[in-house]
C-alpha cells in the first residue's frame, strides 16, 4: 500500500504508454467517520501550464511504480473546473494541522497512507512520524536499521484544524471527548484557530472546555473573541470560574465582560469579586443546592431531577433556613437510603458537628481542614453563620496543583 | 501519564505566558531589547571604537529596514495567526522547508554560540574561572525556562530591558560630543576602506536577524492580535525599532567618545569594558561588563526558545500533549542541546569561536534574503492574507531593502572569502 508523497509528481500514463503528465493533486470529500475514496486526480500536463481533472475510475493502476489510465487519454472525459466540496489532498491536508482526536492533540500531516477499502482506493491514514519527514526528504534509506516506527492515526479519528475554521462544525467525536481533554487541543492550536474550536463547540460545551484552560491562556483566547462571543460563553461558566477570568482581565476587558452578565448573576459576581483569589471566600462556588429544613426527601430528590443539568457536580444538598443560616448538610446516598417521607433536618448532619469555613480563611489552612476531615467539600459562612458558598476540593487542588 | 501531561502543557504556557510578559512591556520593546544581544553589543562597541561617529547615521538607516521587515513580519502573523515556520512548511513543498529551517537552525545556534561566549568574556573580565561561570549561567537560563516559575522570569525579563539604560548612562559618562553625535544620525559619511564597510555591514546583520523575523512573527500570531490592531501592532514595532538602535547610539558613543578620542583598539565588547576604566571611571567598566552579562542570558535564553520554537513549528512537533515525556519533550531537547552544545564549545581551549561566529554571520547574511524572499511570497498571497496583501508601495520599499540587504552582503560575503584566504 503506498503513501501519497510517493505518488505524487509520478509520470501518469494512458493505454498506449503515452506520458500525459505527472500527477498533482488528489480530490476527495471528507465526511466524518469514513475513510474517504478518492474521487478526482489532477495532472499537470506535460509541457504545459494547464492541469486536467480526471475521474479517479479512469485509472487502472496507481502504485509508486507508475500511475497509469485504462483508456487512451482522448477518451476520457475530463472535468473543466474543479468540482465544488472537494479537499485537496496535496494542497489542504498535506504539511497541515489535525486534530487527533483519539490521542486529544494537534499533529501536522507528514504523509497519508493510501490503500484498499471495500474495494475502493481510500485515504486509511495519517502518518505523523519522523520516518514520514524523512521519505519526504527522499532520505528513507536512512532509516536502514528499521528502528523508527511508522506512526499511523486512522483516518477517520482525525479532525482538519482548517476545517473547523471553514465549515464551523465539529465532529462528533471530537465533542464527545472530556472537557479538558478539548481544552487541551486549543492549548495546542493558535489564539484563533483555538477561539474559532471553542466558538463551534454549543454553548455549554464551550464554557466547561473554557473553564479548564490555562488561564493565561484564557486571557488570550479572551482578546480574541469579540465581546458578544466572550459574553456567550461566559453566560454559561461557573460563577466562580467567571470571577476567577474576571480578575485576570485588564481593566478595560473586565469591565466590557461584566456589561454582559446578567443580572441575578451580577449579584453573586460582585460579591465574589471582592474576596481575595487565595481565600476561602475567592475560592467558593455559588453553584450548589439548596433545601429548606422542611423539605421532605422525596420533594428534594424530585428537585435534583429538575435541576441537576444546570450544575456541573452535585453530591450534596445543603440545609439553609429562611434566613440564609446554614444549618446542615446531607449526602446523595443518604438521601437515596432515608424513608422518602422525612424532612430534612431529621436526617440531615447537623452544622454544629461539622467543620466549617471563613471567607478571609487562606488556602493553606482550607487545605489543612479539608484533609484533616476528609471533605470532599466544605461550606463557607460569614460571621453570623450565613451561608455563603461551596469550597469543593478540586478548587482547592486547581490552586495548589496549576499546571495541571 | 497525568504527569506527562503536566510536564507538556508547560510549554504552550511558558509561550503564552511570556506573551503576557511582553503586553506589559511591549512587544516591539521585547524583540528590540533581544536584538541588542552579545554579538550585537560587541559590534557596536567595536563600530564606536574604530570609527567613532562616523558610523552612527547607519542606525537611522537601518532603523527603517528594521520596520519595514517586522511590519511585515507582523502583519502576515496577526492575519494568518501562524507563525512564519508553520506558514513556511503549508504553502512551499516539504524540501525547501527543509532547507530554509535548517539553515535557520544553524544560523541560530550560531548566534547562541555568540551569546554564551559573551558570557565567557565576563567571566574574563572578573578573572571568575570560566567553566564555572559558563555551566552555572547555562544551567540558570535552562532551568529558568525549564522550571516555568513564570513569576521569575517576568521580574528577570523586566530588570533586563532596564538594565539596558546601563548604557545610557555609560553614554554620558563619556562626555560626548553631543552636536557632532546627534548631527552624525542624519548627515552620512564614508570612510572608502575596507574596514569601514564590514563595520557597517555588521551592524546591520546584528540587527536584522533570522531569528528576530521569526519571532516577531510568532510573538504576535500566538498573542491573538487581531486584525483590527494592526495599527497598534505597527506602533509597537516602531517603538521596538528605535529602542534597539537608541541603546546602540549610546553604546557607540560611549565607546566613541573614549576608545576612538585617544585611539585604542578594541576586539570585542569584554575589551570595550576594561579599556573604558581609565577613561570613564570603574563604574563604566562595571556598567559594560554587566550589560554584556545581561544581553547574553538575555540572548541566550530568547533566541533558544525562538529556535526551538522554529523546529517545533514547522516539524510539527508542537502539539504532543498525551506523548511521553521522553517523546514529546522535542521543544526541551532543542532548547537544552543548543544552550549547552554551544557551552561545551566555548569552554574549549583554543576553540576558534572568532571563526565560527564569522562564518556564522556569513550563513545569517546568505539566508537571510532567502528567507524574506518566502516571506514577501506569502505577503501576496491573496488566499492568506486578503485585503491585507502587501501594497506596491510596501512591495517596491521590501523589494528594495532586500535587494539592498542582498548586495551588502554579498560584497561582505566577497571580502570575508578574500579574509579568509590572506
Amino acid at each position: 500500500m503506498p503513501y501519497l508523497s510517493r505518488l505524487l509528481n509520478s509520470k501518469v500514463s494512458d493505454s498506449a504508454d503515452t506520458v500525459i503528465g505527472r500527477l498533482e493533486d488528489v480530490l476527495i470529500r471528507v465526511r466524518p467517520g469514513e475513510y474517504s475514496p478518492l474521487e478526482y486526480v489532477v495532472i499537470k500536463k506535460r509541457h504545459q501550464r494547464k492541469r486536467v481533472i480526471i475521474p479517479y475510475e479512469a485509472i487502472e493502476n496507481f502504485s509508486s511504480e507508475e500511475v497509469s489510465l485504462r483508456t487512451l487519454f482522448s477518451k476520457i472525459n475530463f472535468l473543466e473546473h474543479e468540482p465544488d466540496g472537494f479537499v485537496r489532498l496535496n494542497r489542504d491536508v498535506m504539511d497541515q494541522q489535525i486534530v487527533d482526536v483519539a490521542g486529544a492533540r494537534v499533529v501536522r500531516v507528514n504523509d497519508l497512507r493510501i490503500g484498499d477499502f471495500e474495494g475502493k482506493m481510500c485515504i486509511l491514514g495519517i502518518d505523523v512520524s519522523f520516518g514520514g519527514l524523512l521519505r519526504r526528504l527522499g532520505m528513507s534509506w536512512m532509516d536502514f536499521l528499521g528502528v523508527m516506527k511508522v506512526n499511523l492515526i486512522d483516518w477517520r479519528k482525525a479532525q482538519p484544524v482548517e476545517g473547523v475554521l471553514k465549515l464551523d462544525s465539529v465532529s462528533k467525536d471530537l465533542t464527545r471527548l472530556h472537557p479538558a481533554d478539548i481544552a487541551n487541543i486549543v492549548e495546542d492550536l493558535s489564539a484563533k484557530q483555538g477561539s474559532n474550536l471553542v466558538l463551534s463547540l454549543d454553548k455549554n460545551m464551550a464554557a466547561r472546555v473554557f473553564e479548564e484552560i490555562d488561564p493565561e491562556i484564557q486571557k488570550l483566547l479572551i482578546s480574541q473573541l469579540s465581546p458578544e462571543h466572550a459574553a456567550r460563553i461566559s453566560e454559561r461558566m461557573s460563577i466562580d470560574e467567571l470571577v476567577d477570568l474576571i480578575q485576570s482581565l485588564p481593566e478595560h476587558q473586565s469591565k466590557q465582560l461584566l456589561n454582559f452578565v446578567e443580572q441575578d448573576r451580577m449579584k453573586k459576581v460582585k460579591k465574589l469579586l471582592s474576596y481575595e483569589d487565595d481565600t476561602a471566600g475567592g475560592l467558593m462556588s455559588t453553584d450548589f443546592l439548596a433545601g429548606l429544613p422542611d423539605d421532605t426527601i422525596a420533594a428534594t430528590i424530585e428537585k435534583i431531577r429538575k435541576l441537576s443539568d444546570s450544575f456541573r457536580s452535585l453530591n450534596y444538598v445543603y440545609i439553609i433556613d429562611e434566613k440564609g443560616k446554614y444549618k446542615g448538610v446531607i449526602s446523595f446516598r443518604k438521601l437515596l437510603i432515608s424513608d422518602k417521607r422525612e424532612v430534612l433536618k431529621d436526617v440531615m448532619k447537623k452544622n454544629i458537628h461539622l467543620p466549617v469555613l471563613y471567607p478571609t480563611q487562606s488556602i493553606k489552612s482550607v487545605a489543612h481542614l479539608m484533609t484533616k476531615y476528609d471533605l470532599n467539600s466544605a461550606a463557607v459562612v460569614d460571621q453570623e453563620n450565613k451561608f455563603l458558598g461551596v469550597v469543593a476540593v478540586d478548587d482547592v487542588m486547581r490552586v495548589l496543583v496549576p499546571n495541571a | 501519564m497525568q504527569n506527562d501531561v503536566v510536564k507538556e502543557s508547560r510549554r504552550v504556557k511558558l509561550w503564552a505566558r511570556i506573551l503576557l510578559i511582553s503586553s506589559v512591556i511591549g512587544p516591539g520593546i521585547i524583540a528590540g531589547t533581544a536584538d541588542n544581544d552579545a554579538g550585537g553589543i560587541a559590534t557596536y562597541s567595536v563600530a564606536g571604537a574604530q570609527f567613532g561617529y562616523h558610523l552612527i547615521w547607519v542606525l537611522f538607516a537601518i532603523t527603517f529596514v528594521l520596520v519595514i521587515t517586522q511590519e511585515m513580519g507582523s502583519r502576515l502573523g496577526i492575519v494568518s495567526g501562524k507563525g512564519l515556520a508553520a506558514l513556511i512548511r503549508e504553502n512551499f513543498p516539504f524540501k525547501a522547508t527543509f532547507f530554509i529551517i535548517s539553515l535557520s537552525f544553524i544560523a541560530n545556534w550560531a548566534n547562541v554560540l555568540a551569546n554564551i561566549s559573551g558570557i565567557s568574556a565576563v567571566a574574563n573580565i572578573y578573572n571568575i574561572p570560566n567553566w564555572l561561570f559558563v555551566l552555572s549561567s547555562a544551567s540558570l537560563v535552562s532551568w529558568l525556562v525549564i522550571s516555568g516559575n513564570f513569576k521569575n522570569i517576568q521580574r528577570i525579563f523586566l530588570t533586563s530591558s532596564a538594565l539596558y539604560l546601563a548604557y545610557v548612562v555609560a553614554g554620558f559618562m563619556s562626555h560626548p560630543d553631543w552636536s557632532a553625535a546627534l548631527k552624525s544620525i542624519v548627515v552620512p559619511s564614508w570612510i572608502p576602506t575596507q574596514d569601514f564597510l564590514f563595520m557597517a555591514i555588521a551592524l546591520i546583520g546584528t540587527t536584522v536577524t533570522i531569528w528576530g523575523q521569526f519571532f516577531i512573527q510568532s510573538y504576535f500570531a500566538e498573542k491573538g492580535v487581531r486584525t483590527q490592531d494592526l495599527g497598534l501592532a505597527k506602533l509597537d514595532i516602531c517603538l521596538g525599532a528605535f529602542w534597539t538602535n537608541f541603546v546602540a547610539f549610546f553604546i557607540i558613543i560611549a565607546t566613541a567618545g573614549t576608545l576612538y578620542a585617544n585611539g585604542i583598539t578594541i576586539n570585542d565588547a569584554a575589551d570595550a569594558a576594561r579599556a573604558l576604566e581609565p577613561f570613564a571611571g570603574s563604574l563604566a567598566k562595571h556598567l559594560f561588563a554587566w550589560g554584556l552579562y545581561n544581553a547574553s542570558m538575555l540572548g541566550a535564553g530568547v533566541v533558544t526558545i525562538s529556535t526551538a520554537y522554529i523546529i517545533t513549528e514547522a516539524f510539527g512537533w508542537e502539539g504532543k500533549v498525551n506523548a511521553g515525556f521522553k517523546e514529546s519533550s522535542a521543544f526541551y531537547k532543542i532548547f537544552l542541546f543548543c544552550i549547552f552544545s554551544t557551552a561545551l564549545i566555548v569552554l574549549i581551549p583554543n576553540f576558534p569561536i572568532v571563526t565560527v561566529l564569522v562564518a556564522s554571520q556569513a550563513l545569517n547574511t546568505f539566508v537571510l534574503p532567502v528567507l524574506f524572499f518566502f516571506l514577501l511570497r506569502l505577503l501576496n498571497r491573496k488566499d492568506i492574507m486578503g485585503q491585507h496583501r502587501n501594497g506596491k508601495i510596501m512591495n517596491i520599499a521590501a523589494w528594495v531593502s532586500i535587494v539592498g540587504l542582498t548586495v551588502l552582503n554579498l560584497v561582505y560575503f566577497v571580502y570575508l572569502i578574500i579574509g579568509f584566504f590572506d
